[in-house]
């Protein structure tokens, strides 16, 4: 129970290790300069960034998004118009990106948070198509289904994933500040009771519909920094590349497998599955890939849900502490109290 | 600055049920006032309806000067009413602390980030919890508290929002004597600092001793309203408890 | 917009409509007992309509005898599924409940593109073109049969909760689980019911959709975007607002289609599925209360 709330709220930074990880993967690109390895960690690096923010909402607060790749897909086509129409680079735009992605976020809260229910659910699941629809549609702006192209980096071919590396490397950092001190905050605190009981949150004073709009604000800033980014590591962004359905199962599978609402849960997560995914894709005939990965995410949602919907972290410290998992009260202290009030 | 809770023939139907019907009462300042009534009469309703949490069909309420109708339950809070709930609600998977910082008032853009619980608030939950005698539990999980703990963790927390007024439902059931006598205790001591009460409570002893005026309500109507004595000695009363 | 063009726009939308309605009938049924949005609804639908795909192109059947043949296979797979994992999973925790039909959606839908692959798909049968002349109006002959097997299909299930001792039951579970339970209805066993009998629903709708439009693995997508449309107008849970929302939003997409482009017709169901949940989050039909003790 102790370790649980130190792990939950940031503890291990205060150990260092943490930060000896960071050291060591800042110096990987000049250590381990192959491309392979740089982009296997800058993608890692972006779905552990992107869970995080995702378990702001759907790990703290406990609704889940089903639609955070709308977010980054519309993230990934504001950066590049940005980029094709006023010239504005990637890197000095994408968090002005993931800025409009939560006023956007801001606005779908607005629209499925005022009251509990199924709202939400409804709202991101269909989001997602909305968002691609309208970049098909508005053809003239976008290039509908021929996508768009962006400028290349003026670098050479074999530096070029550094700077994504590092960026993506940035915002998995943010990720992390930001989501140990919302745990460690009031707002932090507010979302929690929301998760726990919604109805007593606000019989206690909680702003329940202002805190979770601003949960969910927070949480698709990350989505939408990534998805600028990615454009510029493509150099090419069309809706179905942008709005990848696999996108947002990853952010689910791996929040609940490392464990929900716990800031290192979707690090884990992200560190174990990714690098996984990646080498068992490599491993089926690329003709039915797409679709075979696809049926295996959500067997593997399917699995995590039914037997590890705790997630790694929690079941670990469940087991370390032995714990019954129902909470009992303590009786024997309780006793000496109510006789000596 | 303690304020009258005026309830104005308050309405409120579920499909066909009638639960409040034309509900007009009135809690002054400064009173413990009761709310009794044989089961399904409607005073978890009309406490629903005060907080927010339902909507009247009709009727207003006000809380001084204050129109209540229409606010969400949060606003009603920072008006100075607080809660407890017939089932008790705490949040079993935090720590007694925790649950006495999540009414304090928040969310200004500084404690988006500052940390939870830090100087004076804390002082007052320790405070809190000290007079209820619960301050040894404060880093337990809430979950693990006793029946009667926990009811008392409600009553603290309640009391983190620091509200004028304090409507309790049922704080006694469940109880055992001794733990009934404490909350007598409690509640007299708050009383005396100016806190206003209204009580729902079936244990009629608790009621006898400790309140006043008592309201009775019977299918969603007021029927009598006086002093305790007054209140048992009416026939209305009998009826409504010993009729159906 | 011309008077003749708005009557076939008219006669258009209520044909499809009422397609639509039988899609959402079962979606609006299982949320109504379980309080769960499932998600790989429309994922089911388009699985049936592969299988119906299927026994056409390889054994002949035709779509509407395959309608017949689906209906107890997907009721006896509906019932499986709720009973072997959905039910214990939603007596725990809705959230969760909810991300697992998000997981059956993606495993239908990566499935399907393995067995069938990922290119646009129908069913096209002899009469598949077929169409005739109602006055000045243009009747496909596809879109009326899927209307009247829908019509026949809806009203068999409003017989069934009117006048049954389980639709009764099933009525009282969607209006009050608790005081349900309490009048000695056996709720879990409604619950698995219904869940069965709203996929056998979806996979009635399959060769229906298979016969009037075109699909692919990922189409489910827009589907479920325009069955929650129409259950959220409708209100969640509520049949009869299912039915009215479907007509309703069957002739405005007609329209749209007609005045505006083909490409934004999809469009017009998430125009009102947002417009109603700002303005009146429990639809036209719906209820709602805040939850408290
Ligand atoms: N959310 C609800 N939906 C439907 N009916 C309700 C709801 N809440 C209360 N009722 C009904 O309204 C009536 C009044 O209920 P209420 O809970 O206010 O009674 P009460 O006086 O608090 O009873 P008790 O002493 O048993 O707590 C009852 O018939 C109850 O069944
Ligand atoms: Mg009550």
């Amino acid at each position: 129970m102790r370790l649980e709330r130190r792990l939950g709220q940031g503890w291990p930074l205060r150990r260092g290790w943490p930060w000896a990880g960071l050291v060591l993967l800042l110096l990987v690109p000049l250590v381990l300069p192959e491309g392979f390895y740089l982009d296997l960690l800058m993608f890692t690096f972006m779905y552990a960034a992107m869970s995080v923010g995702w378990d702001i909402m759907g790990g703290y607060a406990g609704y889940v998004s089903l639609g955070h790749v709308g977010f980054f897909g519309l993230g990934s086509y504001a950066a590049a118009l940005l980029l094709v129409h006023l010239g504005l680079p990637v890197f000095i735009t994408a968090p002005l990106v993931g800025l409009m992605a939560s006023l956007l976020g801001a606005g779908l809260g607005f629209i499925s948070l005022r009251t509990r229910g199924p709202a939400f659910v409804i709202v991101t699941l269909t989001f997602t198509y909305v968002a691609q629809l309208l970049m098909l549609d508005l053809k003239s702006v976008t290039g509908g289904s021929q996508g768009l192209f962006l400028p290349l980096l003026d670098l050479p071919a074999n530096l070029v994933i550094v700077p994504f590396y590092y960026g993506m490397l940035a915002l998995l950092v943010i990720a992390i500040l930001v989501s140990i001190a919302i745990r460690r905050s009031k707002f932090g605190l507010g979302l929690i009771a929301i998760r726990e009981d919604e109805g007593k949150a606000e019989a206690s004073g909680v702003n329940t519909s202002l805190y979770k709009i601003l949960a969910f604000a927070i949480s698709v800033w990350f989505a939408g920094t990534a998805g600028a980014l990615h454009a510029q590591y493509l150099n090419y962004v069309d809706p179905d590349l942008a709005f990848e359905l696999i996108i947002t199962l990853n952010l689910i599978i791996m929040s609940l497998f490392g464990s929900r609402g716990i800031v290192w849960g979707p690090v884990l997560g992200a560190f174990i599955l990714y690098p996984l995914s990646a080498y068992l894709v490599f491993l089926v005939p690329s003709r039915v890939a797409g679709q075979v990965h696809l049926a295996a995410l959500g067997i593997v949602l399917v699995l995590v849900v039914m037997f590890l919907p705790d997630g790694l972290i929690r079941s670990y410290q469940g087991w370390r502490t032995k714990r019954p998992k129902d909470a009992r009260p303590l009786e024997a202290r309780a006793s000496i109290v109510e006789t000596t009030g | 600055m303690t304020k009258d809770l005026a309830v104005h023939s308050v309405a409120k139907s579920f499909g066909g049920v009638t639960a409040l019907a034309e509900c007009s009462l009135e809690v002054r300042a400064g009173s413990i006032t009761a709310l009794i009534g044989p089961n399904g009469s409607g005073k978890t309703t009309l406490f629903n309806c005060v907080t927010g949490f339902y909507r009247p069909d009709q009727g207003e309420m006000r809380f001084g000067e204050t129109v209540l109708t229409g606010l969400r339950p949060n606003q009603i809070v920072h008006l100075g009413i607080a809660r407890t709930f017939q089932i008790t609600r705490i949040f079993k998977n935090m720590t007694v602390l925790e649950n006495m910082i999540v009414p304090v008032r928040q969310l200004g853009l500084r404690t988006l980030f500052t940390a939870g619980i830090k100087g004076h608030e804390r002082e007052r939950a320790e405070g809190l919890l000290e007079f209820f005698g619960i301050a040894f539990l404060r880093d337990e999980m809430a979950g693990r508290l006793s029946f009667g703990q926990q009811k008392l963790l409600e009553l603290a927390a309640a009391l983190m929002a620091e509200p004028t007024l304090l409507m309790l439902d049922e704080p006694a059931g469940g109880l055992n004597p001794v733990m009934i006598d404490r909350l007598t205790g409690y509640i007299r001591e708050l009383n005396a600092d100016g806190m206003t009460f209204l009580i729902i409570e079936h244990n009629m002893g608790f009621v006898m001793q400790l309140c006043e005026p008592v309201i009775v309500i019977h299918r969603g109507r007021v029927i009598a309203r006086g002093t305790p004595a007054a209140v048992r000695a009416n026939p209305a009363v009998l009826d409504a408890y010993l009729g159906d | 917009m011309s008077p003749g063009l708005f009557a076939q726009s008219l006669v258009l939308g209520v044909l499809t409509g009422g397609m639509y309605a039988l899609m959402a009938a079962g979606l609006t049924l299982i949320f109504g007992v379980m309080k769960v949005i499932n998600v790989a609804h429309a994922a089911m639908i388009v699985m049936g309509a592969y299988l119906s795909l299927t026994l056409f192109r390889h054994l002949g059947i035709d779509p509407l005898v395959s309608v017949v043949l689906l209906v107890p296979v997907f009721l006896g797979l509906g019932a499986l599924v709720q009973w072997g994992v959905v039910n214990r999973l939603a007596e725990r925790d809705i959230t969760l409940t909810v991300l697992m039909t998000f997981g059956f959606a993606i495993i239908l839908e990566g499935l399907q593109g393995a067995i069938w692959t990922s290119s646009y798909q129908g069913i096209k049968t002899a009469y598949s073109l077929e169409s005739f002349r109602l006055f000045t109006l243009y009747v496909p002959v596809v879109r009326l049969i899927s209307a009247g097997v829908s019509l026949v299909l809806l009203a068999g299930l409003y017989v069934m909760l009117t006048f049954t001792s389980l639709g009764r039951a099933i009525r009282a579970t969607i209006q009050n689980r608790t005081a349900a339970q309490l009048v000695g209805v056996n709720v879990r066993l409604v619950t698995t019911i219904s869940f069965a009998i709203g996929i056998a629903i979806a996979g009635a709708a399959g060769p229906l959709l298979g016969m009037l439009f075109t699909f692919y693995p990922a189409t489910h997508w827009l589907w479920i975007g325009k069955l929650l449309a129409i259950v959220v107008l409708g209100g969640l849970g509520s049949l009869r607002g299912a039915f009215v929302a479907a007509m309703l939003l069957g002739i405005a997409e007609q329209v749209t289609s007609v005045t505006i482009a083909l490409d934004w017709a999809p469009m017009i169901f998430y125009v009102f599925l947002f417009g109603v949940l700002v303005v009146r989050p429990q639809g036209l039909f719906g209820t709602v209360e805040r939850q408290s003790l």
